[in-house]
């Protein structure tokens, strides 16, 4: 059923209506400090933990390629052989983490994201947890962090996705495990249920 | 070089932070609220980005742009961090269970989609934002904010009743 923009308009301007209606009473006066918000300083917290994780991690490399430097010999050896499985080879040059394969089922259909994920581990990618998307997507996509857009548009095709879009960490992963993937799939109602 | 100002920082030039607040609060939160639905989010949107501008209010060419500019960062931001759910039982609960009309469905449509489709179709729709515009504030590439709000209107009309 088509939907026009007049609609679109009219149903925006009513929900907006709606934005003071049993609300607590606004504040008549200007705030005078920024209050202090829980969220922001768990984000602080948690920004605080992965820079330090980032640090380490740095250090880490750099300890690591110096040992490499010293005991292996000259700097030409290649420090991160490029894999020959295709479809996990991202970048050879940046200390990218390798393509892990998130999926979520945005498609209300129980057991999708399952038999989907075996299917992209079948393809040869490292696959992670499986769980539901927060809400329900008519239309399947492909997401990816920074850095991973190849990646996320060759897994696209190979399972016939048409959408590609990439994602602002920890937006649609969840604050649970934000390291649990650098592409995302998700599971829409069209391909949940394909035509037969 | 003088900046122009645009028609609606006219009456910004010389007008106070508390007549600013009075003036712009209620769109301003109108907009935070069709990005979020929730009305203490979008007021606690509104509070921060006023409280974040008053030090540097002097500086601020626009207040109004500012302001909007700010509210809808702010708002995107708690939208897209929050696994919402659809909340259904508000519509009742705000007093439209009476009668719920086509506009109603949309509204309930609009409010499930994803947090940038809903975005887009609300700087779109709502506040008239030009493309360009919109991709900048929802940092996105120009070219694709043209298929986010199709795929959204797509979404929305697989929502209603045939």
């Amino acid at each position: 059923m088509t939907i026009t923009e007049d609609e679109i308009r009219t149903a925006l301007q009513r929900a907006a209506a709606r934005s003071d209606r049993d609300a607590d009473p606004a504040p008549a006066a200007l705030p005078l400090a920024r209050p202090p918000k829980h969220r922001s300083r768990v984000l602080a917290v948690a920004a605080a933990v992965l820079c330090a994780l980032g640090v380490l991690g740095g250090m880490a490399f750099w300890v690591r390629s110096g040992d490499e430097r010293v005991h292996s010999g000259p700097a030409s050896a290649p420090v991160d052989p490029p894999t020959s499985t295709e479809p996990v080879a991202t970048t050879t040059s940046a200390p990218l983490a390798p393509v892990q394969v998130r999926v979520l089922n945005g498609s209300g259909t129980s057991g999708a994201a399952a038999a989907l994920t075996a299917e992209v581990a079948a393809l040869g990618y490292r696959t992670g947890s499986v769980s539901n998307a927060p809400e329900q997507y008519e239309i399947s996509e492909v997401r990816f962090l920074d850095g991973y857009a190849d990646a996320a548009r060759e897994l696209a095709e190979r399972l016939g996705i048409s959408i590609t879009d990439p994602l602002p960490a920890g937006s649609i992963l969840g604050e649970d495990d934000p390291t649990d993937a650098n592409v995302v799939v998700i599971i829409g109602v069209d391909l949940a249920a394909p035509p037969n | 070089m003088p900046v122009p100002p645009s028609p609606s920082a006219q009456p910004m030039m010389t007008e106070s932070p508390d007549e600013a607040y009075a003036r712009l609060r209620p769109r301003l939160t109108e907009v935070a609220y069709l990005l979020t639905f929730d009305r203490a989010s979008a007021q606690d949107v509104v509070q921060d980005a006023f409280a974040a501008a008053l030090p540097r209010w002097a500086s601020i060419d626009d207040p109004a742009a500012y302001l909007r500019r700010s509210v809808t960062n702010g708002a995107y931001k708690v939208s897209r961090d929050r696994r919402r759910r659809i909340d259904k039982h508000q519509r009742a609960a705000a007093g439209d269970s009476v009668h719920v009309d086509r506009i109603d469905l949309i509204i309930d449509q609009i409010q499930a989609l994803p947090a940038k489709e809903r975005a887009v179709v609300v700087l779109r729709f709502y506040l008239d934002l030009p493309i360009a515009e919109i991709a900048d504030q929802l940092h996105m590439r120009q070219g694709s904010v043209g298929p986010t709000l199709t795929r959204a209107l797509r979404r929305l009309e697989g929502g209603l009743p045939a």
